[in-house]
């Protein structure tokens, strides 16, 4: 059961399934053997830098403190629907959570056009406004963040999260909601006041999420913050490594599996017709999902850092999953966000179930031209195998950098069987789910 | 390298040939098959009806999936012997029943894609209905 909507895609046919799969496990050899035998992605000064203009526009604190507001007065407007607004299924607070926020903004905007979330979060504009009140240097907390910490405190949130969206009972209903992103806001407010700003950086799951989904994205800046327009591969090239970040990519990864197998008949008679309680069933098999990922993963870097020669690098490859983890998410999530985002943006125009429309948008409905099943059974193999061979192509530009040259194709072969095992788990999902 | 070259192509050749085969055990599933959409479906007369039952906490059929041709007008039938809240998400309806009650939901499937039918008290899936 997805948190809202209710409806899931059909299930893609048997032949495009196989085909994707071929093409998938085609290109990774053909990668493997072709591409460029030292490092090339990730440099330093990759990318064009932008028009003076147009980087002034991006860097003026005026743009930044506009983006800030806006993030402010969304969440305020779904908070009178979520606060003063009926429970009932046409509440905009569901659907503006898990499609807007969730699929729209962390996911989908950060791909498009950067770490959206940075600066669209409303706890963190809240943390900053006190701290220009109170002339505080916001960076600085009580306690220095601890490097080691890195991001496990982010993938816990992002685990949350998807406990909230695929299991907790009552999950579409006002108190539920309420209650998790309250927790949530104070938690993240806690953590700024005792780390200061880097908490938001480092352990703020969505805020983490939008960064990395973001490297996928033209828009980039260098590691000296000029603004630059670059290919998707050098920003994930240069994502800076954080302990913490395999773990974080196996619960991305990891849940969102879930959420497409929940789906099938086996699964939800073993789970209703189970002596156990429900929720309980649910969250294990939630929990299965990464542990599942990210042992495959580990035991794949393990394996490369013995045949390639190099050591137990765990961190390393952990970008080069960000681009298969995004494909899955785009293959499940694409028609959900086109039809679940038409209902709630026109469920937000009557945020309190009084018969306003205060967006003017006219009782409308819900058009599904740009979901016809043929064309979102096409798209979502395609995602799936672009995520893949982009991965590939990382991970084969990591493993050229840190292992000896001779033993640098042989070490990538572990990292190919990851992917491909990775890619047709996907497409078995979108088969069967 | 040339040697390793054809090594590394021969393999991924076997590895496509074998995943093939290896799928091919589970092609059973009825998934595979879309109806194309003909303009020769013409308008079905009569309705579909699905019934379901709710009591002593068991589904009857089991909860699984009931395939609808586009173009089809259905009607699902829900019997429960407790008090609950049915929603269809295909039309996003809900409807109370009270125990021992019947409710019924009446639409044409249009639009392709899995639908869930389930109880809100009990937080159960009844049905999935797969529109395609």
């Amino acid at each position: 059961m997805h948190g809202v909507g209710g409806r899931s895609d059909l299930p893609v046919p048997f032949t495009l399934a196989v085909t994707a799969g071929a093409a998938a496990l085609v290109a990774s050899f053909v990668a493997l053997v072709f591409l460029w035998p030292r490092p090339r992605l990730g440099r330093p000064d990759a990318g064009r830098a932008l028009p003076a203009a147009a980087a002034r526009v991006l860097d003026s604190g005026l743009t930044q403190w506009v983006v800030r507001l806006v993030g402010l007065a969304v969440t305020a407007y779904v908070l009178v629907a979520a606060i003063f607004g009926i429970d009932d299924a046409l509440n905009p607070t569901a659907g503006a959570v898990f499609v807007l926020f969730w699929v729209g903004a962390v996911a989908f905007a950060s791909a498009v056009f950067g770490p959206v979330w940075r600066w669209l979060n409303p706890v963190r504009t809240l943390y900053l406004g006190a701290c220009a009140l109170l002339r505080h240097d916001h960076r600085v907390g009580v306690l220095t963040y601890p490097r080691r910490l890195g991001n496990l405190p982010a993938a816990a949130g992002i685990f949350a999260f998807a406990w909230l969206e695929l299991v907790a009972p009552n999950r579409d209903t006002l108190p539920v909601l309420r209650a998790w992103f309250g927790a949530y806001a104070v938690l993240m407010l806690m953590g700024a006041v005792v780390y200061g700003s880097t908490w938001f950086d480092r352990g703020d799951g969505f805020q983490v999420v939008s960064a990395l989904y973001g490297r996928l994205s033209v828009l980039g800046r260098r590691a000296d913050g000029t603004a630059v327009l670059r290919s998707p591969l050098d920003g994930v090239a240069s994502t800076p490594l954080v302990p913490g970040m395999p773990v974080l990519v196996s619960v991305m990864l990891g849940t969102t599996a879930y959420d497409g197998m929940s789906n099938a008949t086996f699964w939800v008679r073993f789970v209703q017709d189970n002596a156990l309680p429900q929720v309980l069933v649910e969250t294990l098999g939630l929990a299965a999902g990464p542990v599942i990922f990210g042992g495959l993963y580990a035991l794949a870097v393990f394996a490369a850092g013995r045949l390639g020669g190099g050591g137990f690098m765990p961190a390393q490859f952990a970008p080069t999953i960000v681009p298969i983890a995004f494909g899955y998410l785009l293959a499940h999530y694409y028609s959900f966000f086109v039809l679940a985002g038409q209902t709630t943006v026109q469920e937000l125009a009557d945020p309190l179930g009084n018969g306003a429309d205060l967006l003017g948008l006219g009782n409308r409905g819900v058009s599904f031209a740009l979901v016809g099943a043929t064309f979102v059974a096409t798209f979502q193999v395609t995602v799936v195998v672009l995520g893949h061979v982009i991965g590939v192509v990382l991970a084969h530009d990591r493993a050229v950098g840190l292992f000896p040259r001779r033993s640098a194709v042989v070490g990538q072969l572990p990292l190919l069987a990851l992917m491909v095992a990775y890619t047709v788990a996907g497409l078995l999902l979108l088969f069967s789910g | 390298m040339n040697r390793l070259r054809a090594g590394v192509a021969a393999a991924a050749l076997g590895l496509a040939v074998t995943a093939v085969a290896g799928c091919g055990s589970t092609s059973g599933s009825p998934s595979g098959s879309v109806s194309s959409t003909s303009g020769s479906r013409s308008p079905a007369t009569d309705v579909q009806v699905i019934t379901v039952s709710y009591a002593g906490g068991t589904i009857t059929p089991p909860e699984g999936r009931v395939p609808v041709k586009v173009g089809q007008k259905v009607e699902i039938q829900v019997t429960s012997d407790v008090a609950e809240i049915v929603h269809n998400h295909y039309n996003n309806v809900e409807h109370d029943v009270a125990p021992g009650g019947t409710v019924v939901f009446d639409f044409t499937a249009v639009n392709p894609g899995i639908y869930e039918v389930e109880l809100h008290r009990s937080n159960k899936l009844l049905l999935q209905l797969v529109v395609q």
